[in-house]
């Protein structure tokens, strides 16, 4: 079996190769896109890549031009650009006093840390409720989760997380509602990976509803959909049990539309946590990106846009070899 | 006889939630017209004291803000920018992903390939950070808003669009007009747009209940138009004041909830009039 | 012989679907017996409720819409209707078992083969799941499917249509069932193929046994399979009787009326011209001799049709660049002429090129080589006004009724459209031609502004015929254009389309797998193999004297709705229909023809392809 193993493993290696290959044309154009905007701004460019007025001293601002070689003809100025950015070079925040680069990588693990706790509790929790929703069609049981899955789309994400705080944290004080860690205190170990989780609940709350929404109803909507095919019809003639029929029969099946609507909401998602970190002060990208806001720091925000697409392409590849694992119709070629 | 639309409209006007949601949607759109009529004056000035509790003064039944601008002047004004960007970005966002997916899907080869990698390029940047990029690079208006929910929208709509017309390009009564000798000109506009009408409108409900989320989250922000009142703008400056007067920040959200819930509702109810129990044969 | 207790008793079976508010009854007050070890076939066209009955029996139907009610349905002592639900389950899969119709959507997709049968072997028989796996190869093995252990561990993709039926039937026969519903298990596959899955049922039936309930629409199905028939009309039993005298001598007028409609293979043997149906009257089911045809075909005049060498072949593209990684060979080097007024049949499998054949004739596509010269001028390589003023002469019908007609048009302005397009009348005349066309294929003129749902689907190959018939072609190619309508409908249509060649001199080209249809009607045939024409002549030289052994593999697998000639020798090999799939570099090899006399030409064969038929 190693053998085969091995084989397998290449084949693994060749896809993602293929796959990252296919993506480059996309990030150029995002480069484009990066480039286009760049230029559209007003103002002078290296204003723009220092993100602040006039605030560049002589030698940041020379050592751009020639980085970002600013005097020559304008497919130069892209190429560099493109080259830069490729390179992750992708300028100098007077405001932070610091490359742009390390600014986000630094910012990166907390906004990962959150989305990765909403995407989990959403698919999770928004699965299970699907099921439940289309095993009990028709009952109160699924209405009560349809209504409750459109109030959660309906809900603009900042105003949810607002609410949220004023009746959990304000008045009912259960959880902070600002911060990822309580500054004051000094906290080690368990304590505190604690005190990170408990300022934790609001956000990845706020910030799972939506999706959760859009989850519990896709699943709904493939479960029916499955359950309505031919082979499970076919399996009940073979008298297998209604539990071994929902679960390795249609949820099997059911699984791969969740799968590819997973991968596209990661994108959306990191829209939201822009909002979501504002909101709770959480020390991540998003956070990062309202400030550049606040400052007009265009350079910041087209990196912030740049990473984050980038984050969006990884998730998708990874989504697609998850999908391309659960159906074996598609041969990984 | 077209019994086909008529079967359509009793389904529809049997749907308890699509009415709800069409005559709210109705009712909001007729507000926001007659806004300057029914709450003159502008919503931005300052009418009287700030802080004023909702329901404990006459003169202003939702209270006022922390300058002491009257919060209901707010949300009836702010309803103009919510419905505009969600109408026109909508428009936008239909016209342009229609027609980009429908020529993806018919002609295939590499009108395909590259109508998808836009396609795929605007899906991989997350909307509301290239909103907001595009916000920043532009001066915060309007029409810059619009533009760039348009540009993150369409895509949406063409690759439903583009699937349906590839299920379509091989249905046999597209061939049957092929062999008669139609161009492919007309074949587009008479067969397929017809087949497809349905599908759009459907998605363009989604589509405008997306633009109002996002309009908002740009307000809140604080890049939407600076001379325009926006219901998320009104729950930025709310935010300032939530300890003490929450419901600076609450009243506009559910204005906000409402108009998309009603959007939402009236989605539902024509995709089921329209696809009762599946395509109708 | 067979022990005379009945195993399943049916009495009074009522099924109703609720639609809306009303409730449509689907099958009324059905009675019947089955025997054991007996072969009992249900038969009956679209509607009659034959599947209804048999998906009723295994409490299959879901049950909101679905209303069973009255009777009782008695299997081995136990009343089907009033067990619980865990008792049923019991029984599905144990005691009796169902096949369906669409193998391609039978099996799980995300399940291995093997898996899907050893699972009802760890449900039923207490079997832990090695033990479970190693059984299903076993299983895989009796229903003939080579290298059975290594098929077990593959998905269903990998597996053609026959396969996947013959997965069906090992997952429903591995508990030695009592009882095997099979509703309409073949009709989906290929004449080869199912020629070699129903001997497949007849050996396993008589190894093990089991008694079969057979649900068909087909009368040679039921003339091969059967011991006894009940035949279902409207819900409704309308005659039972052991299959040899329902045959021979049909007492009720429906089954008369159906026998009549279903043509049999040899029966034109000594005739010249193709055959009409006979005409039935809807009202009693009364059926009239048929009328002969009369001499439609212009021996002497140029042809209408000439295809010279006419080559097709599609790329198919994979992979992150869009490589070629093989291609379909769908035609290759494919000749023939049609005389006016004549019929030319293209008969053959799937994958065998004959639809490819039709669509290049009617330019839906550029074909990547050879001439198809349309009253003298080449269509192959025309493109805008010359090509659209040729394209009036040959128009086309397709199979799918419901699919041909665009939903959202009226069938007025969908038979207008032609008229339209060519810019060949006024508005009024046009008008005039629809009302006038609609009659000519036997509808009512005000039913012109009706849309498609609401007509039948033999009403809507009408409305096709008509569209068709809007610009006067010569040609029309007709591609499996009756194939999907019910039997009695398809006589009816084959008999517009024969008067219609008698009035207005129309050639066809009639592209069908359906072999006796095909007898019928044409004047001259061509069997196709793999893209290219393995035998072509007349249809008295191809029917009655066959010399290439797959036109005899096609023509002894035809089911043939004589039980007298049920166990006649033939020869079914056990081979899948082979694709015309092939390499990138593969270069195809002409083989070159010999003549029988007459018109009659045969492609050469190497002698390891065919085993001597």
């Amino acid at each position: 079996m190693s053998a085969a193993g091995a084989s397998s493993g290449f084949r693994l290696l060749g896809y993602l190769t293929r796959r990252l290959i296919h993506v480059i044309p996309t990030m150029l154009l995002i480069v484009g896109v990066n480039f286009f905007l760049l230029k559209m701004a007003p103002g002078d460019v290296v204003d723009v890549l220092t993100g602040e007025a006039g605030g560049a001293t002589p030698e940041v601002a020379a050592m751009l031009r020639q980085q970002f070689g600013l005097d020559q003809p304008i497919w130069l100025q892209f190429m560099k650009y493109m080259g830069n950015l490729l390179t992750l070079n992708l300028g100098y925040s007077v405001g932070y006093n610091d490359f742009v680069t390390p600014i986000i990588f630094e910012r990166i693990p907390a906004s990962l840390l959150l989305m990765g706790a909403s995407i989990l509790i959403a698919v999770i929790i928004g699965v299970l409720l699907g099921v439940i929703a289309a095993a009990r069609r028709g009952t109160w049981v699924d209405n009560v989760i349809n209504i409750m899955a459109v109030w959660g789309f309906a809900m603009p994400l900042f105003w949810l997380a607002l609410m949220l705080i004023v009746l959990f944290s304000l008045t009912l004080r259960w959880f902070p509602a600002s911060g990822m860690y309580n500054v004051y205190q000094n906290l080690h170990g368990w304590a505190y990976v604690r005190d990170v989780a408990a300022h934790m609940v609001l956000p990845v709350f706020s910030l799972a509803v939506y999706y959760l929404a859009i989850f519990s109803r896709i699943t709904r909507s493939a479960m029916i959909e499955v359950s309505g095919q031919d082979f499970i019809r076919f399996a009940r003639a073979k008298g297998l049990s209604p539990q071994r029929i929902t679960i390795r029969h249609v949820l099997r099946n059911a699984l791969l539309p969740i799968v590819t609507i997973t991968g596209l909401q990661l994108g959306a998602m990191l829209g939201g946590s822009v909002v979501i970190e504002t909101i709770f002060a959480w020390p991540g990208m998003g956070r990062l990106a309202f400030d550049a806001i606040f400052r007009r720091d265009l350079n910041l925000l087209l990196g912030i846009l740049f990473i984050s697409s980038f984050l969006v392409i990884i998730a998708n590849i990874v989504t697609d070899l998850v999908y391309a694992w659960l159906d074996p119709r598609i041969e990984l070629k | 006889m077209t019994s086909g639309w008529t079967g359509f409209a009793r389904r529809f006007s049997h749907n308890s939630a699509a009415m709800f949601g069409l005559v709210t949607i109705v009712l909001i759109a007729m507000i926001s017209i007659l806004a300057n009529v029914i709450f003159p004056g502008d919503p931005l000035s300052i009418a009287g004291a700030p802080f004023i509790w909702p329901g404990t003064e006459s003169a202003f039944p939702l209270g006022t803000d922390v300058l002491g601008r009257d919060i209901l002047t707010g949300i009836v004004h702010g309803s103009r920018v919510s419905l505009i960007v969600g109408l026109t970005a909508t428009l936008f966002a239909v016209l342009l992903g229609m027609t980009l997916g429908a020529l993806a899907g018919y002609f295939g080869g590499w009108v395909d390939a590259a109508i998808m990698r836009l396609v795929e390029l605007f899906q991989t940047m997350p909307s509301l950070i290239f909103t907001i990029v595009v916000m920043v690079s532009l001066t915060p208006s309007l029409p810059t808003i619009v533009l760039a929910i348009g540009l993150t929208s369409w895509p949406q709509v063409a690759r439903l669009v583009r699937v349906e017309v590839l299920k379509l390009r091989e249905a046999e009564f597209i061939l049957a007009a092929e062999v008669i000798g139609g161009s492919n000109t007309r074949i587009i506009l008479t067969h397929l747009f017809p087949n497809v009408a349905s599908i759009v409108v459907v998605t363009a409900s989604i589509i405008a209940a997306h633009a109002i989320l996002l309009e908002a989250a740009i307000s809140f922000l604080g890049l939407g138009d600076p001379n325009m009142i926006s219901w998320g703008s009104m729950i930025g400056s709310g935010k300032e004041a939530l300890r003490s007067a929450w419901y600076m920040a609450a009243l506009p959200g559910v204005a906000i909830f409402v108009t998309v819930l009603s959007l939402s509702a009236l989605g539902n109810g024509l995709n089921d009039a329209v696809h009762p129990h599946g395509a109708h044969k | 012989m067979s022990d005379r207790s009945a195993i399943l008793d049916v009495n009074g079976l009522n099924v109703s679907f609720r639609s809306a508010s009303k409730l449509v009854p689907a099958v009324r007050n059905l009675t019947f017996q089955l025997n054991r070890g007996e072969v009992l076939a249900i038969v009956g066209e679209s509607g009659s409720g034959k599947s209804a009955t048999a998906q009723a029996i295994m409490r299959l139907l879901p049950m909101p819409p679905a209303v069973v009610s009255g009777g009782h349905v008695l299997f081995e002592g136990d009343d089907l209707l009033k067990v619980s639900e865990k008792q049923m389950r019991d029984l599905r899969g144990n005691r009796i078992s169902m096949i369906f119709q669409d193998p391609l959507s039978t099996l799980n997709p995300v399940i291995k083969v093997g898996d899907q049968i050893a699972e009802v072997f760890v449900r039923h028989s207490g079997m832990d799941w090695t033990t479970a796996r190693a059984r299903a190869i076993d299983m895989l093995d009796m229903v003939r499917i080579p290298e059975a252990r290594r098929r077990a561990e593959e998905y269903p993709h990998r597996f053609s249509g026959g396969m996947r039926q013959r997965v069906a039937i090992a997952t429903a026969i591995a508990t030695k069932p009592s009882l095997l519903i099979a509703d309409e298990p073949t009709t989906a596959l290929d004449v080869t193929i199912q020629a070699q899955i129903l001997e497949l049922i007849r050996a396993l039936q008589r190894e093990e046994g089991m008694s079969v309930l057979f649900i068909t629409h087909d009368m040679g199905v039921v003339a091969e399979m059967a011991d006894r028939t009940v035949v279902m009309y409207n819900g409704e039993a309308v005659e039972e009787n052991t299959t040899a005298e329902l045959f021979a001598t049909p007492q009720h007028n429906y089954t008369r009326a159906l026998l009549s409609a279903v043509p049999r293979l040899g029966a034109m043997n000594g005739r010249q011209r193709p055959l009409r149906f006979p005409a039935i009257d809807p009202q009693t089911w009364s059926a009239r001799e048929p009328q002969e045809t009369p001499d439609t075909v212009d021996a002497e005049g140029a042809p209408v049709l000439e295809v010279r060498n006419l080559t097709a072949r599609f790329d198919i593209r994979n992979g992150a660049f869009g490589g070629v990684t093989g291609r379909v060979h769908a035609v290759e080097n494919v000749s023939f002429e049609i005389r006016p007024g004549e019929t030319l049949s293209l008969v053959g499998e799937s994958g065998c090129g004959k639809s490819s054949t039709g669509r290049a004739i009617a330019r839906l596509f550029s074909p990547n080589s050879g001439a198809v010269l349309v009253d003298g001028t080449d269509i192959a390589t025309l493109s805008g006004k010359t090509l659209l003023a040729l394209k009036r002469k040959v128009q086309m019908i397709f199979q799918d009724p419901f699919a041909s007609l665009d939903p959202r048009m009226s069938v007025g302005a969908a038979i207008a459209e032609p008229m339209i397009v060519h810019g060949t009348a006024s508005r009024d005349e046009i008008r005039a031609r629809v009302q006038e066309l609609l009659r000519q294929v036997g509808l009512k003129p005000e039913m012109a502004s009706r849309l498609p749902h609401e007509f039948s689907g033999g009403q809507r190959q009408r409305v096709c015929i008509a569209r068709a018939l809007a610009l006067n072609p010569k040609l029309i190619v007709a591609d499996e254009s009756v194939s999907a309508l019910d039997v009695s409908i398809k006589a009816q249509v084959i008999n517009l389309m024969l008067d219609l060649q008698a009035s207005l001199g129309l050639s066809y080209l009639f592209i069908s797998h359906d072999m006796a249809v095909v007898e019928r009607v044409s004047h001259r045939v061509a069997v196709m193999y793999l893209g290219e024409i393995v035998e072509i002549g007349t249809r008295e030289a191809v029917f009655g004297n066959p010399q290439h052994p797959y036109t005899r593999k096609l023509l002894s697998a035809v089911p043939v709705p004589d039980p007298a000639m049920r166990n006649r020798p033939r020869d079914i090999s056990n081979d899948e229909v082979k694709s015309p799939i092939r390499a990138v570099d593969y270069i195809h090899e002409d083989r070159g023809y010999r003549s029988v006399g007459n018109g009659h030409l045969v492609q050469n064969w190497g002698p390891e392809e065919w085993k001597a038929a």
